[in-house]
C-alpha cells in the first residue's frame, strides 16, 4: 500500500530516481479547447497543470530533469483529436495525456490514447461511462455524480424534511439524463413524492413553460438536471415567477459553480448541492497548497479543475521521482505501464484537491461533502456537521 | 395553466418575431439571407448586459446601445459579405456570412471570455395578477418593447420615403433604380435596420433567458429560418405570425409533452409546409420563393 | 510502416476526400443540401451496429450502411428536389436534425452517449473506396448522364423545357451522394473509435459543404483540393492558436470576394451553352428512358 504526500514546494528532488538531466524533459501531453461552452473550465485546468510544472521545474525538476507540458488546442472540435492524439503520442513522444475537461472530448482523446496505450488523466469529464471505452488506460480525477451525490442528497432531504420535489431535466444531455434518474433514486429512497417533472433541451430561449408547469404543483424542493449555465437560468425564471421552493443539485452543478452563480446571481441563495471539492479545506497539505496557489496565481478562490490539473501532474510527478522512470523511447512503454499500475494503487494521495483515491473504474473518489450558496460563494460543509 | 402557457407562449414568440422581421428585411432587399444576423443579436445582447453589469446604466441606455450594436455589425456583414460578392454564385454570400459569425463568436469569446453574461431583471418585483394570469416586469417590457418596435418598423416602411425607397428596392431593384431610387445605400439601410431589429431581439431574449451565451448565434438564426419558412420568406406579416405561432406551439409541447418533442414538430411542422405549401402557410407571392 | 500520427493524418484526409466526393455528386447537379451529416450518421450507426452488436466485418457493414444511406437520400430527394436551393437547405437541414434527434432517444444505440468499440479503418480500405469513387466519377463525368447534371445545375428550367426528367436524375444522383457519404460516415466511426448523435450535427454538415464550395463545383477533383485544404489547414496553422478561428472566418470572407468559383474552375458558370443542351435532347428518349 502506498501513502504519499504531495511535492509541491517543499520536495527534496528525486530521492528515488537517478540524476538523468542528460536525458531532456518529461514530456506530457495537455490537451486544453480555446473555443466552445468549456473555453473557460479548459483555460483554467491548463493554469492549474502550468503552475504545478512552473513549481516543479523552479525546484530542479524530477530526477534532475525538467518537466514540459506539450500543449494541443482542440478548438472544441473532437474531430481534430483523431489526428492531435496521435501526434502527441509518435511526434512529440509523450509520456502521459493530461486529457480534455469536456465529457465529449475526453471520452475521444482517452480512447485514442488508449489505442496507443498512452495512459491518459482528466481532471473534470464527470459524465457516467466517459471512460468506458478507454479502461484502463484512463482516469479521471472527478466523482461521478452517482456515487457522490446521492448519499449527500438523501441527508439534505432528511434534514430538511422534504415532502413533495419537481425535477427539470436536459433530455438532450447523457450527462443531465443520468442526474434526473439519481434524484429520483433520492427521491424514492427518502419518501419524497415527485410531483412534477419537466424537460427542456438545449436550444430553448425561455424557461418560463417549464417553471409555470412547476408552480402549479408548488413543490417543496427542485431538484436541478441540468449543467450550470442553464441551472442558473432556471434558478432566476423560479425566482422571477415568485416560487420559492429549496433548489438543489449534484456535485457537478457545484464543480461549474462559478457559472451558476455568476448566471443566476441573488436567484443562486440558498441552493444545496453535493460537493466533492472544498477551496478553503482546512486540511494540510491542502489548505497551505491552496493559500499558496490563490497568492501565487493571484485568485480568489483556486477552484475545482485547477487543483485537480495541479494534483495530476504532481501525481504523475511523483510516479517518477519514485520509480526513477527514465521515459526514454525505449523504455517509455513499460514506463507507461507503471504509472498505470502506480495509479491503480494510489491510496489517498494528499494534493491541492484533498485526499485523492481512484475507484476501481477509473473516476475519482472523492469526500461526500455539501455545499450551500452563501452571498454569491458555495460553503463547504461536510455531511451531518 | 392553460392560459398562463399560451401567454408564456406568446412572449417566447414576441422575440422570435423581431429575429425574423430582421431576416426577412434582407430577404426582401437582396433576396438573400444574412447567417450572421444570429451572431449580430448576440454580440448586441451580451454587450448590453455587459453594460448594465458592470457599468449600471439602465435598461434603456443598455436597449439603445445593442440596437447601435447590431446597427454597426449589420452594417459590416453587409460590406464584407455582400457588397463585394458576386451576386452570380448563390452560396457565396451563405458562406461568406456564416464566416462573419463565426468571427464574431470568436471575437465575444476571447474579448468578454465563454461564459454566459447575467442579464439583470427590469422592474424587478412589478407583477401583474388578472385572475389565473400573470405577467411580471420583464414580461411586461419584452411584450410592450416588441409590439412598439414592430409598429415603429411598419411606419416606417409604409409611411416615409426611406420606408417606400426599401419597399421598392425589394419589389424590383432595376426598376427602383431607373426611378432614381440610391439602390446600394437603401439595401446598406435594410441591413443596418435587419441589424437594430437584430440587437432588440437578442437583448429581449436575453431578458426572457435571464443570460446571454456567446454560442447562442447559430441556435438564432435557425430559429429564425424556421420561422420565415413557415410564415412566406420575404413575407413581413407572415413571419411575424408564424413567430407567435411557433412560440406557442414550442410552448405547449414543452409543457404537456417533453422538450426532445418541440424540435420535432417544429422540423416536421416546416418540413410538411415546404413540400405542401412552398410559398409559406400566409402568402401568395411565389415571386421572392423563385428568385432566392 | 507508418507511425501513429501519419496514419492519422492520411485517414483523416481519406475520409474528407470521400465526403467531398460524395457531395459533389448532388452539388454538380446544382442542389445543395445543408443536411449531408445525416446520411453521415446513417452510415455511421448502421456500421457500427453491425460491426459491434453482430460482428459484422466492416467491409460488409460498410457496404450496408452505403445502401441504407441511399434508401434515405432517395426518399428525402423524392421529397424535396423540387424546391428552389434555399427551400431544399432548409429540409435537408431539418432532416438532419429530425435523425439527430431520433438518434439520441434510440436507447439500443446507446441514446446521446453514443456507441463505442468500432475500429479497423485503414488507409488500404480508404485508397480502395476513393479509388472506386474516383473511377466511377471519371466515366460519369464524360457521360451523357454527366453532361445532363451540368445541364440541370447551369439552368434546370432549360433543361426540363428540353425534356430531361430533372426529379429523375437528380434523385439518383443525391442518392448515390448519399451512399458514398454513408460509407465515409462508417469508416469515420470506425477511425475515430466512438460516435455521438452530436458528431454529426450542422457544423459537420457546413464541412462537408465547404469542402466543394472551396474546391469549386465544375470539376469533381475541385472537391478533392477542397477537402484537402481544409483537413490540413487546422494542422498548418496551428500556430495561429487562439486566433485560428477568426482567421478561418475571415479567410471565406476574402475567398468569397475574390473566387466566389472556388479554387479550381474557371469562374464564368454559364459555360453551358444551348447548343450543347440541344445535342442533348433528340436522343434523350433513348437514352434516358423517361420524359
Amino acid at each position: 500500500m502506498l501513502f504519499l504526500t504531495a511535492c509541491g514546494g517543499d520536495e527534496e528532488g528525486g530521492d528515488g530516481g537517478d540524476d538523468q538531466s542528460d536525458a531532456g524533459p518529461y514530456r506530457l501531453g495537455l490537451v486544453h479547447s480555446s473555443e466552445g461552452p468549456f473555453a473557460t473550465n479548459s483555460a483554467t485546468m491548463r493554469a492549474g497543470a502550468n503552475y504545478a510544472v512552473d513549481l516543479i521545474n523552479a525546484d530542479g525538476g524530477v530526477n534532475g530533469r525538467d518537466i514540459e507540458l506539450v500543449e494541443v488546442d482542440a478548438r472544441n472540435d473532437p474531430q481534430t483529436l483523431v489526428t492531435a492524439i496521435p501526434q502527441l503520442v509518435s511526434e512529440d513522444e509523450i509520456f502521459a495525456l493530461l486529457a480534455p475537461v469536456d465529457s465529449a472530448g475526453c471520452e475521444i482523446a482517452c480512447a485514442i490514447a488508449a489505442e496507443l496505450e498512452v495512459p491518459a488523466l482528466s481532471a473534470g469529464a464527470g459524465r457516467p461511462g466517459v471512460l468506458e471505452p478507454s479502461r484502463p488506460w484512463s482516469f479521471t480525477m472527478t466523482a461521478p455524480d452517482a456515487s457522490n451525490s446521492i448519499p449527500v442528497l438523501e441527508a439534505i432531504m432528511e434534514q430538511e424534511s422534504a415532502g413533495t420535489a419537481a425535477i427539470i431535466v436536459d433530455e438532450a444531455n447523457a450527462t443531465t439524463q443520468a442526474q434526473g434518474d439519481l434524484y429520483r433514486e433520492v427521491f424514492d429512497g427518502s419518501d419524497v413524492e415527485v410531483v412534477s417533472t419537466v424537460t427542456f433541451a438545449s436550444g430553448d430561449s425561455s424557461f418560463a413553460s417549464q417553471v409555470t408547469s412547476m408552480a402549479a404543483e408548488n413543490p417543496d424542493v427542485i431538484a436541478l438536471a441540468a449543467g450550470p449555465a442553464d441551472a442558473a437560468r432556471i434558478a432566476v425564471e423560479i425566482r422571477s415567477q415568485g416560487l420559492e421552493s429549496l433548489l438543489i443539485g449534484t456535485g457537478s452543478l457545484q464543480a461549474g459553480g462559478t457559472d451558476y452563480i455568476n448566471g443566476a446571481g441573488d436567484a443562486a441563495e440558498g441552493t444545496l448541492t453535493a460537493a466533492q471539492f472544498n477551496p478553503d479545506n482546512p486540511d494540510e497539505p491542502a489548505a497551505s497548497l491552496l493559500a499558496q496557489a490563490e497568492e501565487d496565481n493571484d485568485l480568489d478562490a483556486v477552484s475545482l479543475n485547477f487543483a485537480y490539473a495541479f494534483d495530476i501532474v504532481n501525481l504523475i510527478a511523483t510516479y517518477l521521482t519514485d520509480s526513477g522512470a527514465a521515459a526514454s523511447p525505449d523504455t517509455l512503454e513499460d514506463d507507461r505501464q507503471g504509472l498505470l499500475d502506480f495509479l491503480e494503487d494510489v491510496e489517498a494521495y494528499e494534493g491541492m484537491s484533498g485526499d485523492v483515491t481512484f475507484a476501481e473504474d477509473g473516476t475519482g473518489d472523492r469526500p461526500e461533502l455539501y455545499a450551500v450558496v452563501e452571498n454569491g460563494q458555495f460553503v463547504i460543509s461536510e455531511v451531518g456537521s | 395553466m392553460l392560459i398562463q402557457q399560451l401567454v408564456n407562449g406568446l412572449l417566447l414568440g414576441t422575440t422570435f418575431a423581431l429575429i425574423a422581421l430582421s431576416f426577412n428585411l434582407v430577404v426582401g432587399a437582396l433576396d438573400r439571407l444574412n447567417f450572421a444576423l444570429g451572431e449580430t443579436a448576440m454580440v448586441s445582447a451580451i454587450c448590453g448586459a455587459l453594460f448594465m453589469s458592470q457599468l449600471d446604466i439602465t435598461f434603456v441606455l443598455a436597449f439603445l446601445a445593442a440596437l447601435a450594436i447590431g446597427a454597426v455589425v449589420a452594417g459590416i456583414t453587409f460590406l464584407l459579405s455582400f457588397r463585394f460578392v458576386s451576386a452570380e454564385y448563390h452560396t457565396a454570400p451563405i458562406l461568406s456570412s456564416l464566416g462573419v459569425g463565426l468571427v464574431i463568436t470568436s471575437l465575444v469569446t476571447r474579448v468578454v471570455g465563454s461564459d454566459q453574461r447575467r442579464v439583470p431583471s427590469v422592474l424587478e418585483g412589478v407583477r401583474i395578477e388578472i385572475g389565473p394570469l400573470r405577467i411580471v416586469g420583464d414580461q411586461l417590457i419584452i411584450l410592450s418593447v416588441a409590439a412598439l418596435m414592430t409598429v415603429l418598423l411598419y411606419g416606417f416602411l409604409n409611411r416615409t420615403p426611406w420606408g417606400t425607397a426599401i419597399r421598392g428596392v425589394s419589389d424590383d431593384p432595376d426598376m427602383a433604380g431607373l426611378l432614381g431610387v440610391p439602390v446600394q445605400r437603401v439595401i446598406l439601410l435594410t441591413f443596418v435596420i435587419s441589424g437594430t431589429l437584430a440587437g432588440a431581439s437578442g437583448l429581449l431574449t436575453g431578458l426572457s433567458f435571464h443570460t446571454v451565451s456567446p454560442f447562442t448565434g447559430f441556435e438564432t438564426t435557425l430559429t429564425a429560418l424556421m420561422v420565415i419558412v413557415l410564415g412566406g420568406l420575404g413575407n413581413i406579416t407572415g413571419g411575424v405570425v408564424a413567430a407567435l405561432m411557433i412560440g406557442v406551439i414550442e410552448t405547449l409541447t414543452v409543457a404537456y409533452l417533453s422538450a426532445t418533442y418541440r424540435d420535432l414538430i417544429v422540423f416536421l411542422l416546416v418540413g410538411i409546409t415546404l413540400v405542401a405549401r412552398p410559398q409559406g402557410l400566409f402568402t401568395r407571392n411565389t415571386g421572392v420563393v423563385g428568385r432566392v | 510502416m507508418m507511425d501513429a500520427y501519419t496514419e492519422a493524418v492520411v485517414i483523416r484526409l481519406g475520409i474528407a476526400i470521400l465526403l467531398a466526393l460524395g457531395y459533389w455528386i448532388t452539388a454538380a447537379t446544382g442542389k445543395f443540401s445543408f443536411g449531408h451529416a445525416a446520411f453521415m450518421s446513417i452510415g455511421a450507426y448502421t456500421a457500427s451496429i453491425l460491426t459491434v452488436k453482430f460482428d459484422w466485418s466492416l467491409e460488409t457493414s460498410m457496404l450496408v450502411s452505403g445502401l441504407t444511406a441511399a434508401v434515405a437520400g432517395a426518399f428525402i430527394g423524392w421529397i424535396a428536389l423540387r424546391l428552389t436551393i434555399l427551400y431544399l437547405a432548409i429540409i435537408t437541414f431539418a432532416f438532419a436534425e429530425i435523425v439527430k434527434i431520433l438518434l439520441d432517444s434510440w436507447d439500443y444505440a446507446g441514446g446521446a452517449s453514443g456507441l463505442f468499440g468500432m475500429r479497423g479503418t485503414t488507409p488500404q480500405l480508404l485508397a480502395i473506396c476513393i479509388g472506386v469513387v474516383i473511377v466511377y466519377l471519371f466515366f460519369l463525368t464524360r457521360s451523357r448522364k454527366g453532361l445532363s447534371y451540368e445541364a440541370i445545375r447551369e439552368d434546370e428550367q432549360a433543361a426540363r423545357a428540353c425534356g430531361l426528367g430533372v426529379t429523375r436524375i437528380s434523385v439518383e444522383a443525391f442518392a448515390v451522394s448519399a451512399a458514398i457519404t454513408g460509407v465515409a460516415g462508417a469508416l469515420s466511426a470506425h477511425e475515430t473509435l466512438i460516435i455521438t448523435p452530436a458528431q454529426f450535427g450542422a457544423p459537420q454538415s457546413l464541412l462537408i459543404i465547404l469542402f466543394v464550395v472551396l474546391g469549386g463545383v465544375q470539376y469533381f477533383w475541385g472537391a478533392i483540393v477542397g477537402a484537402v485544404v481544409l483537413t490540413m489547414l487546422p494542422i498548418w496553422f496551428d500556430f495561429l492558436e487562439e486566433y485560428y478561428q477568426i482567421t478561418y472566418g475571415l479567410l471565406f470572407v476574402a475567398l468569397m470576394i475574390l473566387r466566389p468559383q472556388g479554387i479550381v474552375g474557371s469562374g464564368t458558370e454559364r459555360r453551358f451553352t444551348m447548343r450543347a443542351l440541344a445535342r442533348l435532347s433528340p436522343k434523350r428518349g433513348k437514352a434516358d428512358g423517361d420524359g
